[in-house]
């Protein structure tokens, strides 16, 4: 039965997808999140709904013209993407022979680099942007709320593994706490009321859905991820009250077995668990340490005869005491580690300069959001979302191998495209003729955002009613700082500067 | 059955946001997302608002 809706339900979208390249674009990205395949039973189960929709959305995208779509750009993001693909596409060439996973990962990061390569060009506008991020909250929420329910009638006895295409159930508790964020922005900013509560009932029962997977890694995720949004939040106080009710919520619904494992976090050196996971970093660093360029291949720690020659090796880490382990091969249980033994030490750098390149370009929106004012405050906020799920990644990823899961790329490119929807306003804005006065962003994060909440200027602008205004600064804003905000715009009063009516994004 | 029938919501959500980014996707000026629509600013319904607190003080140097 659930076969044929599916299918009844795929006939209809992939005409939806040839007909627009947009909407194959979000279907693409929402069949790679989901992966409908381990819902179904039937005849469908082995169906390619990604290659099928991304086959669709390249069709479209030569054959119907998207008004809205742009030329490839290369920006400082996807030149990092390309040269993480291509030097991966060299690891693998070189790899160790016999390496099972070897070329699969390297296609899976080079078509994840596709997808996110065509971001720009289809994503252009906020309207967009937001559908993106509906279309993410919307995939990966589907894992959250049906474990987390099941954990819920359950009374708590429910192990969850997520989906088995993520990997085990630490790689889903990965997955789960990233989307948090997503639905914490969606409450903040959808318009209907059905939306906003969806968001926030999603928040809490996905919550819920990490706490089944008892995974110590998706613990701490959510935790660097409580403390990074109340840390960066505006509203510290609702921010702490969500945290505050999660953690209420958590300790009503855990039962003691999570209690006990979460306890263990505490004790990392008796753990034989973790430190097997210094073991196997030992032998990635090896790995890298004898090929600094190319590295031993994707996956290379895990294939036996790999593990044979490294297994004892000190590696980078040579000063931990660890057990040798009797397996054929183990996962590098780091992201930091699976890259730099799958891909060297060059790898390793490319990966490491495009997380730090997402947290850079995070700040370049605050400050393109600063100098445009209230207005544009989603923006930022959305690259405090984006950085938020980025934090959670390099939280819990730092004790799993999730180095190619494309959701992070995802949010890399995303925050990417806000930071061009953004400067493409301030470049119409700050264009000769538009008008706009000389508002500059000031420095201090604190004053700014201080500034954006309290507009203090009430002075009638003679530049009102379409007469173009004489540039000048905010009589009461430091340097003129005072942002634009649409309530002195409503009151027909702003400081230094006109209304730019072509500034929607 | 629980499953199929979440799984059945999320299908006919995602053709509920492909239909409405369609409709309203192909300008740049349209914001209307329907269900999905987007606030220019997060609620702070619950906040006290900032301009209306700030003339007790008056400007500074007025």
């Amino acid at each position: 039965m659930r076969d044929f809706v599916v299918l009844a339900m795929t006939l209809v979208y992939v005409p939806l997808a040839f007909a627009r390249p947009l909407a194959g674009y979000l279907l693409w990205g929402w069949a790679g999140l989901i992966g409908l395949n381990l819902y179904l039973f039937g005849f469908m189960v082995s169906a390619p709904f990604v290659q099928i929709f991304a086959l669709a959305t390249l069709l479209s995208l030569l054959v119907n013209r998207d008004p809205l779509a742009q030329r490839l750009q290369i920006t400082r993001t996807s030149a990092l993407m390309i040269l993480f693909a291509v030097h991966g596409f060299f690891s693998a060439l070189t790899a160790y022979p016999g390496i099972v996973r070897n070329w699969e990962l390297c296609g899976a990061v080079a078509k994840t680099v596709l997808f996110c390569l065509l971001m720009p060009t289809l994503v252009v506008n906020r309207l967009r942007i937001h559908a993106m991020v509906v279309m993410i909250a919307l995939a990966t929420t589907f894992h959250g709320v049906l474990d987390g329910l099941k954990f819920l009638v359950s009374g708590g006895a429910f192990h969850a593994i997520v989906n088995p295409k993520f990997g085990d159930n630490n790689h889903g508790a990965l997955v789960l706490t990233m989307v948090l964020p997503f639905l914490f922005y969606l409450y903040h900013y959808s318009a209907r009321a059905l939306v906003r509560w969806g968001s926030l009932g999603g928040l809490l029962v996905t919550v819920l859905a990490v706490v089944s997977t008892h995974s110590r890694g998706g613990f701490v995720g959510m935790g660097a991820l409580a403390a990074w949004t109340v840390l960066q939040s505006r509203r510290k106080v609702t921010g702490l009250a969500l945290v505050a009710l999660a953690g209420v919520l958590v300790l009503y619904t855990a039962p003691e077995s999570w209690t006990v494992r979460m306890g263990t976090i505490e004790n990392a050196e008796d753990d034989a668990s973790f430190m097997g996971r210094v073991a196997a970093w030992k032998a990635s660093s090896a790995i890298a340490l004898e090929h600094p360029f190319f590295g031993g291949g994707f996956r290379a720690v895990q294939t036996p005869a790999v593990w044979e020659k490294y297994k004892y090796a000190p590696g980078l880490l040579g000063f931990v005491d660890t057990p040798v382990l009797n397996k054929r091969g183990v996962a590098a249980h780091s992201i930091w580690f699976e890259v730099l033994g799958d891909q060297g030490f060059v790898g390793l750098t490319i990966f490491v300069a495009l997380i730090v390149n997402a947290f850079l370009t995070r700040r370049t929106i605050w400050r393109l959001v600063r100098a445009r004012g209230e207005e544009q405050r989603w923006a930022g906020d959305l690259a405090d979302t984006l950085a938020a799920a980025l934090v959670a990644y390099v939280v819990s990823g730092s004790l799993l191998s999730a180095a190619y899961f494309e959701l992070p790329y995802v949010c890399m490119m995303l925050l990417e495209v806000v930071k061009r929807q953004q400067t493409s306003l301030q470049v119409r804005t700050l264009a000769p003729g538009s008008g706009v006065g000389n508002h500059q962003p000031v420095r201090s994060d604190s004053s700014e955002r201080a500034s954006a909440r309290n507009p203090r200027c009430d002075q009638t602008c003679p530049g009102e009613g379409g007469a173009p205004a004489e540039p000048r600064r905010c009589a009461f804003g430091s340097a003129g700082a005072s942002p634009l905000p649409s309530e002195l715009f409503a009151r027909g009063a702003h400081c230094g500067g006109t209304r730019n009516s072509a500034e929607r994004p | 059955m629980i499953e199929g029938l979440i799984l059945l919501t999320e299908l006919v959500v995602m053709l509920l946001l492909l239909r409405n980014v369609l409709r309203a996707g192909q300008t740049p000026e349209e914001e209307d997302l329907g269900l999905f629509g987007f606030r220019r600013r997060p609620d702070t319904s619950s906040a006290p608002n900032p301009v209306e607190r700030s003339p007790k003080k008056g400007p500074p140097g007025a």
